[in-house]
């Protein structure tokens, strides 16, 4: 019994150069496959980021065409809308498309209704007097922002055709809710442009 | 004897690492082909988006002017290299773009341009192919945009 002791504990444990074969191994197996996992997850979580971006801002600018193809009748440049105020008429100046200007726009039943991205928000809004004073309707979600500074809206009119209104905006994702669009490498940001026609009167 | 009968032998060993070598081979495959596609797929929703924005500053251009927009088309067709994203006037110079005329936005690989061809003289219509192309892993990839516009729409 005494001389079997030695040879069983040798059949079942491993040598300790087996032991450095199969770490060694494993040390460089192990980071190689979750280098590969975290890049594949990267990849994928960057088409999740890109197509939410790209939803969001054909939604907004599919929604500012139809509103202004269906409703908008003049354009201006305050509220409420007013004869005085009015641009991009026949008679009246063109507005450059740039980030610092406001535009309103009236339907033929004379209510104003624009689209903004409100001070403090990161959102692009539609807002409309026939909503009532609560009259703000968000049309891009948390998940996204808007670049600082990039919504810009303008409005020309060329000889007797209808005037047009453009709306030209960044899209970012808002990377874990952070409100930023994070770090170059990380950034997902899309521009959109729109330009409608207001409809013949 | 013991010893003897519970180690592996030389062929033994070769099938295993032979076997466990072509999973490996396999896995690493799969991995490289799905990071390929999937480069690929991230990159045709930049295109899609590159192509979708010069349409719609096209058909801004159309509402805006249109004898100013049918002056940049022909019955033959015009090419135009767009290259500066977001766009802002019309490319100063016709013609179709240069190896390295890439839209400006990292990652600069995207060439976009559009054909305007119009359908008489005077124009009341005008046919606009877009095409957005990149070149990724040896193919060349590229996302297509065709659209008409008339005068009365």
């Amino acid at each position: 019994m005494k001389k079997q002791t030695p040879l069983l504990n040798k059949i079942r444990g491993f040598t300790f150069i087996e032991m450095v074969v199969v770490i060694g191994i494993m040390a460089i197996a192990l980071p190689t496959l979750y280098a590969i996992f975290f890049l594949i997850l990267q990849q994928q979580i960057k088409i999740v980021r890109i197509s939410e971006v790209q939803r969001q801002g054909t939604f907004v600018v599919n929604t500012i065409e139809s509103l202004v193809k269906k409703n908008a009748y003049s354009i201006h440049t305050g509220s409420p809308p007013s004869t005085a105020n009015r641009v991009c008429a026949v008679t009246t100046p063109p507005v450059s498309l740039t980030s610092s200007s406001q535009l309103y726009l009236k339907d033929k039943a004379g209510n104003s209704f624009d689209f903004t991205v409100p001070i403090g928000t990161q959102k692009i809004s539609s807002e409309s007097a026939v909503l009532g004073s609560n009259s703000t309707i968000d049309l891009t979600s948390s998940k996204v922002l808007v670049v600082t500074n990039s919504f810009s809206q303008g409005c020309s009119v060329s000889g007797y055709a209808s005037p047009v209104i453009t709306y030209s905006f960044d899209l970012c994702y808002n990377i874990n809710n952070s409100n930023t669009c994070g770090s170059a490498s990380e950034e997902v940001s899309l521009h959109f442009e729109t330009t409608a026609a207001l409809p013949n009167y | 004897m013991k010893q003897s009968i519970q180690s592996f032998s030389l062929i033994e060993v070769i099938i295993f690492v032979g076997i466990l070598g072509m999973f490996f081979v396999t896995g690493m495959i799969v991995v490289v082909y799905s990071l390929q596609t999937m480069k690929v797929n991230q990159h045709k929703l930049i295109a899609t988006q590159y192509g979708e924005q010069l349409s719609a500053w096209l058909r801004a251009q159309k509402e805006a002017d249109w004898n100013s927009f049918v002056s940049h088309a022909s019955i033959v067709g015009i090419t135009y290299c767009f290259k500066d994203s977001p766009i802002s006037d019309w490319p100063v110079s016709q013609g179709d773009c240069g190896v390295a005329d890439y839209v400006n936005v990292s990652p600069n690989i995207f060439r976009r341009w559009a054909i305007l061809t119009s359908d008489s003289s005077p124009p009341t219509r005008v046919t606009i192919e877009i095409t957005v192309e990149w070149k990724e892993g040896g193919n060349t990839y590229s996302i297509p945009l065709a659209t008409v516009v008339s005068r009365f729409e």
